[in-house]
């Protein structure tokens, strides 16, 4: 299998894209954060890409059109629709809403390339009332999707791409265990790229890959690294270089995550009996452990799930003005070292002048825990 | 067992020669070439402890140019070794401050074991270099001028701006307009320098004591006195250049440890 080669996978994504978009099928581009139901997109015939490119040089150009203050994520993803690159220029419309500022920014800007824009309005509290705001936000989505390609979406149609989504989600899981399980098997950069593949080219196509993997897993040889982690906060572009960083420089494991760019993608199923929809609403809402949550409900979930891993610290990234991590962060240190789980905090937006410093950091907090 | 502890560091590169005791120490710019800066000051520690190359058991790296130097045995980072490097001096030290030239961090230890730590984000507010360039600003030659000259403030000068280059401008500013003399302004820089550092500290949780004071500005008497005056404890530091070769004597000391468990 061919690893680790982020140039590789986004020439892949460029040539399904473009396959895509031969066929006839829409392009609908996604910043992800965990809360956007991909199988009704996926339903309705639309694929979701989501947008997860972008590093120093697109953040820059991202500067011209949003402030300073706007997270680098969301600069960066207005680089690249600004540059026009061969993925983002096959979108057809742009699912922006209130997730986050950065993503509520990335959908203010949309104008200056000409992309529709379909609102997705997402409550911050597990509530009734919002769970039932939620619910009726998804049957907008759905009619919305319905009115973009003229057919109607049936149940039977998102039953079978919920099943094939948790398909999916069921084999990282398992993959995810030979992470977890000392010896671990497989690194977390792995797995952020496997994920990833998924993002850009769709779950079908990642599939056969998964259970190769599963299949050969078994005979690899163990990790050795010098530390476990746990890594927590902003979710990872693909083209940032964080996990090779902790990784293949500083020789530390990412044995689990809480990431939307990594395992909380893949750690909760759609319940497969009962209505489609409601399913579709009490996974994204009611199973978030995104940052962006009131009140954050991570610190007990991240303790228990930070056990299982048999991680030794904690790495809480934080993308520079990412408010869904960065306001609480005293407080989860604070809570954290109660329990005496080391933490180290890493606040960093995508330029390349300050490596040197956070390869410090790293280095200096897995020599603390190893 | 010899070894040794080099520290390049991104202003000076340091070097102690170790064998359970202090056998040499030699600091020197590092200039723009680490790797030819951890040569030189390799060969004239050598030299002064009375030690020949083929002598040394185990050599360890530290700092921002630990990397740089193809010659040793491993690395380690500077937050490592400065927190054995001032065990060596302060067995019962549970906070250090460790100031260099562009970087600025807070340490909780314990037994010369680092428990948490906290580091300056990537600008140069607060470190070495901040105070280099003030004292530039102020035709003061060196730090330890600079620290001696705090000392006769009766009124420091409030700095506000902790950006280097802003603060510069607000320098030259305060001089030009007369309200203050320049010990004043000096004491006012020393005292913006501990209020970050002390911020620093401060999210470590509870201020710890013993509090040790090391990196090259802790030759610097006057930051010392700003900072005893922010954190309200008493600091320590070692005597003479020993601040700033904490790094350097961690790094031989952990080196020590590995040569004789070989």
């Amino acid at each position: 299998m061919e690893l680790f080669s982020i140039n590789n996978l986004i020439k892949k994504a460029v040539e399904n894209i473009n396959q895509i978009k031969e066929s006839g099928r829409l392009v609908v581009g996604i910043p992800q954060h965990g809360i956007i139901p991909d199988e009704l997109f996926h339903a309705g015939g639309i694929f979701p890409l989501h947008l997860t490119l972008g590093g120093r040089a697109e953040q820059e150009i991202g500067d011209e059109y949003l402030s300073p203050t706007t997270c680098p994520f969301g600069r960066a993803t207005i680089g690249c629709f600004d540059e026009k690159n061969e993925l983002y220029s096959k979108i057809d419309y742009l699912l922006t809403g209130t997730f986050c500022n950065g993503v509520q920014n990335i959908g203010n800007y949309a104008k200056y390339f000409d992309l529709p824009v379909i609102k997705f309005i997402t409550p911050h509290t597990t509530s009734n009332s919002a769970f039932t705001f939620f619910l009726d936000e998804i049957l907008k989505l759905k009619v919305e999707i319905e009115k973009i390609t003229g057919k109607k979406i049936s149940k039977n149609e998102i039953s079978k791409s919920i099943k094939l989504y948790n398909k999916v989600r069921k084999l990282l899981r398992e993959l995810n265990l030979y992470r977890i399980n000392i010896p671990s098997k497989i690194q977390g950069l792995e797995l952020f790229y496997l994920v990833h593949k998924v993002f850009l080219l769709g779950p079908e196509i990642v599939i056969p890959e998964l259970e190769q993997i599963l299949s050969d897993i078994k005979d690899r040889d163990p990790i050795e690294k010098k530390a476990r982690i746990f890594l927590t906060g902003s979710g990872i572009c693909l083209e940032d270089n964080f996990y090779e960083l902790i990784e293949n420089e500083c020789n530390g494991l990412i044995v689990g995550d809480d990431l939307w760019s990594g395992y909380d993608f893949y750690r909760v199923d759609i319940e497969e009996n009962g209505d489609p929809i409601e399913c579709m609403a009490k996974k994204y809402l009611l199973y978030n452990m995104c940052g962006r949550m009131i009140p954050d409900p991570r610190i007990n979930y991240i303790f228990n799930i930070y056990r299982e891993c048999k991680a030794q610290g904690i790495i809480y990234h934080i993308l520079k003005y990412c408010d869904s991590y960065s306001g609480l962060k005293y407080e989860f240190k604070k809570s954290l070292d109660k329990k005496q789980i080391p933490v180290l905090e890493l606040e960093r937006d995508f330029a390349e002048s300050n490596i040197g410093q956070f390869k410090t950091r790293i280095e200096a907090f897995l020599e603390m825990i190893q | 067992m010899i070894t040794i502890g080099i520290d390049v560091g991104s202003l000076t590169t340091k070097a102690v020669v170790y064998d359970g005791k202090i056998l040499g120490t030699f600091i020197s710019r590092s200039g723009h070439q680490f790797e030819r800066a951890g040569i030189d000051v390799f060969n004239k520690v050598l030299n002064i402890a009375g030690v020949k190359k083929e002598d040394i058991d185990y050599i360890l790296s530290t700092g921002y140019g630990r990397y740089s130097l193809p010659f040793t045995n491993d690395k380690v980072t500077e937050i490592t070794a400065h927190a054995r490097g001032v065990n060596f001096f302060y067995p019962n030290v549970r906070t250090i401050i460790d100031i260099g030239g562009q970087d600025s961090k807070a340490m909780r230890v314990q037994n010369g074991q680092v428990k948490d730590f906290m580091m300056n984000d990537k600008c140069a507010a607060g470190t070495g270099r901040f105070i280099e360039v003030m004292a530039k600003a102020l035709s003061v030659n060196s730090l330890d001028e600079m620290g001696k000259l705090s000392l006769q403030s009766k009124n420091p000068a409030q700095i506000s701006s902790m950006c280097t280059v802003f603060a510069e401008s607000e320098v030259i500013s305060l001089f030009a307009e007369k309200k203050y003399s320049k010990v004043d302004i000096i004491a006012g820089i020393h005292n913006s320098i501990a209020k970050r550092i002390g911020g620093l500290v401060r999210r470590l949780g509870k201020i710890e004591e013993d509090v040790a004071f090391v990196g090259g500005v802790a030759k610097n008497i006057g930051v010392k006195k700003a900072l005893e005056n922010e954190l309200k404890v008493k600091i320590v530091s070692p005597e003479g250049d020993y601040p700033q070769l904490t790094g350097a004597l961690g790094a031989a000391i952990i080196a020590y440890e590995r040569a004789n468990k070989k």
